[in-house]
């Protein structure tokens, strides 16, 4: 069981030793990149991830939803493998064939950045430090962490892999069972399998912030008494105004 | 779907809901948030200038009033009606029509606008709709929330 989490932790090194290859187009600084995290082993999670890069600086928040309440849930970026998830479905050495951490790294690689809490450590070496992660159903997290400047590129490419752990498979309300954890033999393996996923890419937009309002009286203004003209005019005209309007619009 | 190339929209179609409406591109304002049609074109439908245009891999981003003075009708009154399975047509500068089909429509509170969901990267070509909708808080002198049409290219 050791020698699987020492093999994450040695694919760890070798990936920082590999020289930074020519990067496919990712995001520059300060673009930002998202991911939907879904549900892996059938546990019910889901949720979202935000991110941005500025510098070695990694902004990052995640909102979550559908996991064991009351127990820790380590949450990772993951880079490496082929910097995707797994499929829901895929099975793998844990309870009755739950996928366990190690049966992912091949789609997600091993642990980069490790997204405890303040002041908790963010290193990978930190990756189970249980008494700093959330620990609640559905949680809102943010943290600006620092990394290297290898990990910050990688995020900033695209190469980013959320992976939030800790699925009661057998509904008993914590995380127990005869299975051990591929990644520490004293904790149960419930604690540390995956129980949601998501690749971080790059948004495709500079993302508007906030709600859109698109109400009525929502629209104050100098341009407001004018709207309401043009307002009653399109309403007296109905279809064949738009019509009209659409002409003009395409010639 | 494969993505198109780069093409501005210039007119959009639910015929589901009776909607067909000239686009206008607008960006955001100051505080990065989307500005929204107004003057001589506040019943239109706009476009997000800063998304993908429609048809292009990502979200592409349209926006338009639900209602005008008076509670008066706007271009997307009966956007909340739309459903899954309904077509959006998108009429391109280039001349061709992006149709996309509807997957998904969800109402959210504006304070808990689905920012990652709405506009975040997609792997295909996709549309979002957005209008207002929900209680209209008169003191604040708006509606509480946004009416979100997700969708899919089926063919371009
Ligand atoms: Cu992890």
């Amino acid at each position: 069981m050791r020698t699987s989490r020492l093999a994450l932790f040695a694919a760890t090194a070798a990936l920082v030793g590999l020289p930074l290859a020519a990067a496919p187009a990712g995001a520059a600084d300060g673009d930002e990149l998202t991911a939907e995290l879904t549900q892996l082993n059938d546990s019910g999670a889901s949720g979202t991830a935000w991110a941005t890069v500025d510098g070695t600086n990694v902004e990052i928040s995640l909102e979550t939803q559908g996991l064991l309440d009351g127990a820790p849930h380590a949450q990772h970026i993951h880079i490496g493998g082929q910097n995707t998830c797994p499929a829901n479905d895929k099975e793998g050495n844990g309870f009755e064939g739950a996928l366990q951490t190690s049966d992912g790294a091949d789609e997600y690689g091993p642990i980069a950045v490790t997204l405890t809490k303040e002041p908790g450590m963010t290193g990978a070496e930190h990756g189970l430090d249980v008494a700093d992660f959330p620990a609640e159903a559905s949680y809102s997290y943010s943290r600006t962490i620092e990394v290297s400047q290898e990990v910050a590129q990688q995020v900033a490419n695209g190469d980013g892999v959320i992976v939030v752990h800790g699925v009661d498979h057998d509904g008993s309300g914590e995380y127990d069972g005869d299975t051990k954890s591929d990644l520490d033999p004293e904790l149960p393996s419930e604690a540390t399998d995956p129980a949601a996923c998501g690749e971080l890419n790059p948004a495709q937009m500079a993302m508007p912030h906030g709600g859109v309002e698109t109400g009525g009286s929502s629209t104050s203004g100098v341009e407001y008494p004018a709207a309401i003209g043009f307002g009653t005019l399109a309403l007296a005209l109905g279809a064949f105004g738009l019509v009209a309007a659409r002409r003009r619009a395409t010639i | 779907m494969k993505p198109l190339r780069a093409s501005e929209p210039t007119a959009v179609r639910i015929p589901s809901i009776g909607v067909e409406s000239p686009v206008h591109g607008l960006g955001l304002d100051e505080e990065g948030r989307l500005q929204v049609p107004s003057g001589e074109l506040y019943d239109q439908v706009a476009w997000y200038d800063g998304s993908p245009s429609p048809g292009e891999a990502g979200p592409a981003v349209l926006e338009g009033h639900v209602t005008g003075a008076g509670y008066a009708p706007s271009v997307f009154f009966e956007l909340g009606a739309t459903r899954r399975g309904d077509l959006i047509e998108v009429d391109r500068a280039d001349g061709s029509t992006a149709t996309f089909k509807v997957t998904e429509v969800k109402s959210s509170p504006k304070d808990e606008f689905p920012r990652v969901d709405v506009y975040g990267a997609t792997d295909g070509p996709e549309l979002r709709v957005i209008t207002c909708g929900g209680t209209f808080d008169k003191e604040a002198g708006r509606h509480l929330d946004n009416v979100i049409v997700f969708a899919k290219l089926v063919t371009g």
